[in-house]
């Protein structure tokens, strides 16, 4: 980042190449939609481009960069609930919440079965609320500290953990009686 | 989230076949052409900010448009009390148009200068 900084776009290129897959998992998994997910990366990247002077080396570069795609994350969470709320009007009486399905196309040749239970794994990580979702993520996905976690999401320790027991409990519910666990 | 304050508990059996199922995920990957897509949306990046650039050279000529005015104004101004006020000339004298010339009868003076 110190060479990005000193005006070496090989530098950028390079943090690109390390960030752009655990990026994508981990907004994958927390938005549900893989397109979605692509543009919050690469909006990412753009934030990282022209925010470069605001980074300090005090921080760890990938808690700074975690920090901003989850803030975008979160701003891509409320513009669909935005668009939810203005599209109500249309929704007919009787239809189901409106769940994210997992998106398919970044493994079509996947082997059925497993595909359904990654699918099944999916719509239960999303049906458990955001602020659970995002800290379980970060933990049992992206294998972050929780001292990592503490910092991009900006709580504390203590909350931190809190939120990923209760996330994991609610996981475990709704998963109990389709994987047995 | 004042619930979830001080509830710290330690990563134990409690959720942790959910925990072993989620590392088991499969670990999603960027597209192929993320970098071509991101250089594009980069080169768009350089240009937006060459634009603000250019914007911004504009800051010193609207200044120096508003600096002219004042200083023109200025000027009008230290001119209109120089020639007003410092020569004794009243506005009402400068604006008025009937500026009272005392006649001077032209063939008497002449026939008195002749007289003499």
């Amino acid at each position: 980042m110190a060479l990005f900084q000193g005006g070496n776009e090989e530098a950028f290129n390079e943090i690109v190449a390390r960030y752009k897959n655990p990026l994508t998992n981990f907004l994958f998994r927390f938005l549900g939609n893989y397109d979605d997910s692509i543009d919050v990366v690469q909006e990412t990247f753009i934030r990282v481009f022209r925010k470069r002077d605001m980074y300090r080396p005090i921080a760890k570069f990938s808690t700074w960069i975690y920090t901003i795609a989850s803030n975008l994350a979160k701003t891509e969470l409320r513009r669909r609930a935005l668009r939810g709320w203005l599209s109500l009007g249309q929704l007919r009486a009787g239809c189901g919440q409106d769940v994210d399905v997992a998106d398919e196309r970044y493994s079509p040749e996947k082997p059925a079965e497993s595909a359904l239970m990654e699918e099944i794994i999916q719509k239960a990580l999303l049906s458990i609320p955001q602020k659970y979702r995002e800290v379980i993520v970060l933990r049992d996905i992206q294998e972050l500290s929780y001292e990592e976690i503490s910092k991009i999401t900006g709580l504390s320790l203590g909350t931190v953990k809190s939120r990923i027991n209760r996330g994991r409990t609610q996981l475990q519910a709704l998963l109990k009686d389709i994987y047995n666990v | 989230m004042a619930s979830d304050e001080h509830q710290g508990a330690t990563e134990g059996d409690e959720g942790s076949k959910a925990r072993r199922i989620l590392i088991g995920l499969p670990k999603i990957k960027a597209p192929a052409d993320f970098g071509l897509r991101l250089q594009r949306r980069l080169t768009e990046e350089r240009r937006r900010m060459v634009r603000s650039v250019g914007s911004l050279s504009l800051v010193p000529v609207r200044i120096s448009i508003y600096t002219a005015s004042v200083i023109a104004i200025v000027g009008v101004s230290i001119l209109a009390y120089y020639v007003l006020i410092r020569t004794g000339v009243t506005p009402e004298e400068f604006s008025s148009p009937e500026q009272k010339i005392e006649a001077v009868p032209f063939g008497d003076s002449l026939l008195n200068e002749g007289g003499r």
